[in-house]
């Protein structure tokens, strides 16, 4: 194999092309301990990028884009239902009130969200309204929530017996009416009458694209809902000074609702704190499924020890006549060190690769799933640690094998 | 079948190969404890569910309000006294009991929770039979009982939900009103439900004057006609609330139907996982397979001399099918036990963390089902390089090097 000891001295260059040789010979065999790895790391990658798709839906869920708004709850069992509707002692106008006259608050808007009875087509929906407010704050809470009409128009001041629906409430099959819902249609409102004026642009959101939205003095008419509010939405008059206005809030709060310090029945808020539970939530999922994931590629891994340990014991003659002829005990340890960490990375390319391929239609799945838009982002983040990760996987698994190799007796070898 | 001679020959290879079949038995048992562990939790967990279908929940329908929000949370389409006539009414039912369910505000020395209260009418007492519990400590509510309270299991334990436990004659404080402590219900083994506190229907009222109506109505029924009841409730439930067949503002199930709803989702959350976990096992038998054509390889010339000396085809297979059969099986024992001490451990761990529905399941057919996954896998794993070796021709084998 080398014909003389100059050529084992250039060996060091020839690690890589040494070791593409050797697992060439051993054919099936290689291809299997690869595919090992392969699958392996195909199941983690595709799994987080998929993860990270869902977690993409869930965020666009809550289609709120301004970080300028706090928002107050009462105190109760909030996150298993509507936002108000787990609370034992609600908020009222007059609180949002006393909220907007503080110095750091531009708008304080009292919302509510009630369950509904709809009814269209001779069929009955149990859905959800949300009210719109008057005036400047009408346009605030449109751009806030990022709302636009598809057909028709928005709801303006002065607006009775008018409502808009959500884009997925105008579709014949996911309105559960059976029939589509145009601009001009009449819905029943717990048996009152209403007249549709607008029909929203798809948010891929669950809640906006199902919204019943009306203009605040009409449900309260609907529903006699009296001064009790859901949830205060609360714009701070510039993003400085959100921490500010949050720690006022709630000494407002304490001072109307008699509590003392770390005994508030509510809950002020900000949008980012929200999604940073849910995100929190999803990343343990996330973590928790990478990590049954991960014992595949661990398995893959000792499927590397098992090829090169049978390599070793096979080549015993080859190492022997390598030391023969000058090889140092580094030169034969890099050999199989090598070998090892390419059946790691050549591992780890092909599972990157086919693992995002699948995260990727498995995202354009979730997107016609719910209907959002959410783009597939390559994390560089993973796939630079995946194949860190997987040729490390494969050099530490070649490890005791290549230190088997390199400390063989040569005598003992060629006598084999 | 194998002979006594052809198991001592594979026996001998593996223990010949002693580092290979380690390292090929270490694979396949990690994939085999996860399964192990996997499997035995999430039937437990299906375990948990049957545990209230069965018993003393099995005859019992509940009326439901449609909505958002879990009963008691969202009151818009509570169910009023003449609802629940008509509910008592209908025929099939036996008696009725119609619960208020309200979040409240409980306190104790300054420490505030939100937990769900629900009322109990002590002559009916359906939701303790619904829900498969008993008092453990203390006595349940009886009538004129007012001023009192039964708490649900968590009261009992320390930083649970109050940072020192409750007992007898504990003062809570719900909303703003005091009550007297007179009983705890045993454990249904999830955070929310042992939460939850028990009062009389009276008492409800007191906390809450505006309560509006029923959140739930749960009625006890003739077992054998328990859809024909279903449809008599639903029909009277419907005129007493004058809305149209297909408008229901609710829905009439029975306690099967509600716990099918349940075991559906568990279906696909428990079947992801196991789909997650045999990716392992996959990578396992590739390990295996490695493992077996490589010890055919190196056996040529064995097989070849054997082969020489009289051994057929079938005989050469089955030796190979055995040697991958039996690493199976030895990584499947060892799978089994290791995952048997994880989930043990783990289990306690879960119950202590008052998570006691999560608890593992053992039971013969998990045992002896995941050896013989290990013992097949394997085996199956072998099959190929078996057939090789017992393909080998006999000249070539014998020249081989």
């Amino acid at each position: 194999m080398f014909r003389n000891p100059s050529d084992v001295r250039k060996m060091k260059a020839e690690y890589f092309s040494l070791a593409i040789r050797n697992l060439r010979r051993r054919g099936i065999r290689s291809w299997l301990t690869l595919l090992g790895v392969v699958v392996g790391i195909i199941a983690v990658v595709s799994l987080i990028s998929l993860g990270d798709g869902l977690k993409l839906a869930v965020n666009s869920q809550f289609g709120v884009s301004s970080t300028e708004v706090i928002t107050v709850q009462a105190g109760g069992l909030n996150g298993y239902g509507a936002p108000g509707s787990g609370v034992v002692d609600p908020l009222t106008e007059d609180d949002s009130e006393a909220i907007e006259k503080l110095d750091k608050v531009q708008y304080a808007i009292p919302r509510s969200i009630e369950t509904i009875r709809l009814e269209y087509n001779n069929k009955l929906v149990i859905g959800f309204c949300t009210d719109v407010p008057d005036g400047e704050k009408e346009k605030f809470m449109y751009e806030n929530v990022d709302i636009e009409a598809l057909s028709g128009r928005l709801l303006q001041d002065g607006d009775t017996n008018k409502i808009v629906i959500g884009y997925d409430m105008a579709n014949p099959d996911k309105n559960g009416f059976g029939k589509a819902v145009s601009v001009g249609d009449r819905l029943t409102i717990n048996d009152k009458d209403y007249r549709v004026v607008g029909i929203l642009k798809k948010k891929g959101s669950f809640i906006w694209d199902k919204i019943i939205l009306i203009k605040n003095s009409e449900m309260k008419n609907l529903l006699n809902l009296g001064k009790d509010v859901d949830i205060i939405a609360v714009k701070v008059v510039s993003k400085d000074f959100v921490k500010q206005a949050r720690e006022d809030i709630e000494k407002l709060l304490r001072q109307r609702r008699d509590v003392k310090v770390g005994q508030e029945d509510f809950e002020v808020s900000t949008p980012e704190a929200a999604l940073s539970t849910v995100n929190s939530i999803l990343t343990g999922v996330q973590i928790f499924i990478a990590l049954i994931a991960s014992i595949s590629i661990f398995i893959g891994a000792i499927g590397i020890v098992n090829t090169m340990t049978t390599s070793v014991l096979e080549r015993t003659k080859e190492i022997g006549i390598m030391k023969a002829i000058g090889a140092k005990n580094s030169d034969i340890f890099f050999q199989f060190f090598v070998e090892a960490g390419m059946l790691g990375a050549v591992g780890g390319i092909i599972g990157i690769t086919v693992g995002l391929l699948i995260g990727f239609v498995g995202i354009q799945g979730i997107n016609a799933f719910i209907g959002s838009q959410n783009p597939f982002n390559i994390s560089w983040m993973l796939v630079s640690a995946t194949l860190i990760g997987s040729f490390l996987i494969g050099s530490i698994a070649g490890i005791a094998p290549a230190m088997k190799a390199a400390n063989m007796n040569p005598v003992e070898a060629l006598r084999k | 079948m194998i002979s006594k001679e052809g198991v001592k020959y594979s026996l001998k290879n593996i223990q010949h190969r002693k580092t290979r079949s380690a390292l090929t038995i270490f694979s396949i048992f990690i994939g085999i404890t996860t399964i192990f562990i996997f499997i035995s939790f999430g039937w437990g967990l299906y375990d948990y569910v049957d545990s209230f279908t069965t018993g003393t929940s099995a005859d019992k329908i509940t009326v439901q309000p449609k909505g958002m929000s879990a009963p008691g949370m969202d009151d818009t389409f509570s169910f009023s006294d003449s609802d629940f006539s008509a509910v008592e009414r209908s025929a099939g039912v036996k008696e009725a009991e119609g619960m208020y369910a309200k979040v409240v505000q409980a306190e104790k020395n300054d420490v505030i929770k939100y937990v769900m209260i629900t009322s109990i009418d002590p002559k009916k007492n359906m939701m303790a039979e619904l829900s498969n519990i008993k008092i453990i400590k203390g006595r349940g509510l009886q009538t004129g009982d007012s001023g009192k309270v039964v708490l649900g299991y968590n009261y009992l334990l320390d930083d649970k939900i109050f940072p020192n436990k409750l007992d007898i004659n504990s003062k809570i404080t719900l909303s703003g009103k005091e009550l007297r402590v007179i009983g705890f219900y045993s454990e249904l083994g999830n955070p929310q439900d042992d939460s939850n506190v028990y009062v009389l229907p009276n008492t409800i009222k007191t906390i809450f004057p505006n309560i509006s109506g029923y959140a739930m109505i749960i009625a006890r029924v003739d077992i054998g006609n328990i859809n024909s009841t279903i449809s008599n409730v639903e029909r009277n439930l419907r005129s007493s609330r004058n809305v149209d067949r297909g408008k229901e503002d609710f829905y009439v199930a029975s306690f099967e139907d509600l716990i099918a709803s349940y075991t559906s989702a568990l279906d696909i959350v428990i079947g992801f996982i196991i789909l997650i976990a045999l990716i392992s096992i996959l990578v396992s038998s590739i390990n295996t397979a490695n493992t077996m054509i490589t010890s055919v390889l190196e056996r040529t010339r064995e097989i070849g001399v054997l082969k020489a000396v009289g051994a057929k085809n079938s005989e050469i297979f089955n030796i190979f099918l055995f040697e991958s059969g039996f690493l199976g099986a030895v990584a499947g024992t060892i799978g089994v036990i290791a995952g048997f001490g994880i989930t043990f451990v783990m289990g306690q761990i879960l119950d202590n963390l008052g998570w006691g529905f999560l608890s593992p399941h053992y039971s013969a057919t998990l045992f002896i089902g995941c050896i013989a996954f290990a013992t097949i896998t394997g085996a199956l794993s072998g099959v190929v390089p078996a057939v090789n070796a017992s393909k080998t021709n006999i000249v070539e084998a014998l020249r081989y090097e």
